[in-house]
């Protein structure tokens, strides 16, 4: 799906002069490829595709547009952390929409879903991956085990993500984060390894 | 005897788990505690507030369903884009006299300053340029083994290092934020030998302002 920008034009901020509105597009525009940018090179390595982004960033333009612009420095409002709030409020909302429709899909066609909440690239299936996912139960039951701090450190590293993002997700040191999902793996092998399994 | 490497092992537990999820998202079946993965919990997730334990609850549910994953995805890709809103709070003890006659040095240096310059603009949130973060390695050609490895030298109230690698064009390769002054680039990222690389660092304190390092560049020879 295709996004296009917002047309000024076709939406007029009170109070505002014809001149003015060049120079407020170029603005927002510029303060969301920024925004954009950031938020792109932090998901693309664990497969965001862009368009979800790209509808909570038109969202995110909608509601700049319409704040009014007579109220003199709202625009200055371009602010770092007005952006932010307006893209997290717009993610929340795009998310609940997503939910409800799953739900309500569930609830008339049983466990049928047409509306898959997220666009992500999805491998495709292969034997391996049913030998693959008998693995994965077993690792799954065997991670039930493990203390909850090192657990959730190790699923976060298994599904994909490197010890660098853990700790920056938990505000924990690079030592800490290491040291937790070291034992935790450490953990996980044991309980497998006394299941006759040798991951 | 064959010893597999750690790195090797973990593969092996990753693509298990990566099959384990798919399986289940195929199939409709959630593993999430519904209330653990809500949106305010997962938010708080990604945004580092509240209680540590429920934020480890939040993970560990996030993690075990491919659906609110991919949600989370999108809030944390968001949230790098979080202002830094925490301050260093530092508690002043000077003696009377001592803060008297600072404030004495300010009224007569800094306010003839500004008289002359009443235009000035708040500045950027960048720190004094000429403390630059100093890049350690790799060295500006490499071989494909000293490519993988990045250390600079600490940064005294550094909060967290960003660090960029991109082409000589300017295109993003690889950006990752750590708290350590060492990145080992991940098994699956390889820079590509003969091609020039640009890296620097930025870094960020408490108080949101951040300090970039000299772009550096990085050219892996070809070992063939």
């Amino acid at each position: 799906m295709s996004i296009g920008r917002v047309t000024p034009n076709r939406e007029p901020i009170a109070g505002d002069g014809e001149s003015s509105l060049p120079d407020r597009s170029a603005a927002i525009e510029q303060v969301l490829a920024r925004f954009g940018e950031v938020a792109r090179r932090a998901g693309a390595s664990h497969g965001l595709q862009g368009q979800d982004l790209d509808e909570v960033l038109q969202e995110v333009r909608i509601r700049l547009w319409r704040v009014d612009a007579s109220e003199s420095g709202k625009l200055d409002a371009l602010k770092s952390s007005y952006v932010y709030r307006a893209a997290l409020s717009a993610a929340i909302d795009l998310l609940r929409r997503r939910r409800a429709r799953r739900e309500e899909s569930l609830e008339d066609e049983g466990a049928v879903d047409r509306d898959p909440p997220l666009s992500f690239a999805a491998p495709a299936s292969a034997d391996a991956d049913v030998l693959a996912s008998d693995a994965g139960r077993a690792i799954d039951a065997a991670l039930s085990l493990v203390v909850a701090s090192r657990r959730a450190v190790v699923r976060m590293y298994l599904a994909g993500y490197d010890r660098q993002e853990i700790a920056a997700l938990l505000g924990w040191s690079e030592a800490k984060t290491r040291n937790l999902l070291y034992r935790g793996l450490d953990d996980l092998r044991q309980l497998l390894t006394a299941k006759g399994i040798h991951p | 005897m064959i010893t597999r490497s750690r790195e090797t092992r973990d593969a092996s537990l990753r693509s298990a788990y990566d099959a384990l999820l798919r399986a289940r998202a195929g199939a409709g079946q959630s593993a999430a505690d519904p209330e653990a993965v809500s949106l305010e919990r997962i938010l708080a997730l990604v945004e580092g507030t509240g209680d540590e334990n429920a934020r480890l609850a939040t993970l560990d549910a996030v993690m075990a369903d491919d659906a609110t994953r991919r949600e989370f995805e999108l809030l944390r890709a968001l949230a790098t884009n979080q202002p830094s809103v925490r301050r260093t709070r530092r508690v002043w003890r000077l003696p009377a006299t001592i803060a008297a006659l600072a404030a004495a040095v300010v009224l007569v240096v800094v306010i003839p300053t500004v008289r002359r310059s009443p235009h000035v603009e708040a500045p950027e949130p960048v720190r004094d340029a000429t403390r630059n973060t100093v890049l350690l390695s790799p060295p500006t050609e490499a071989s494909v083994e000293q490519s993988r490895t990045f250390q600079w030298r600490a940064v005294p109230d550094a909060r967290i290092y960003s660090i960029e690698i991109l082409t000589a064009a300017g295109a993003p390769v690889f950006t990752t934020r750590v708290t350590d002054t060492t990145l080992t680039l991940p098994p699956d990222v390889r820079l590509a030998p003969g091609v020039e690389h640009r890296w620097w660092v930025v870094t960020e304190f408490a108080d949101g302002t951040q300090l970039r390092s000299p772009l550096r560049r990085l050219f892996v020879r070809d070992t063939k």
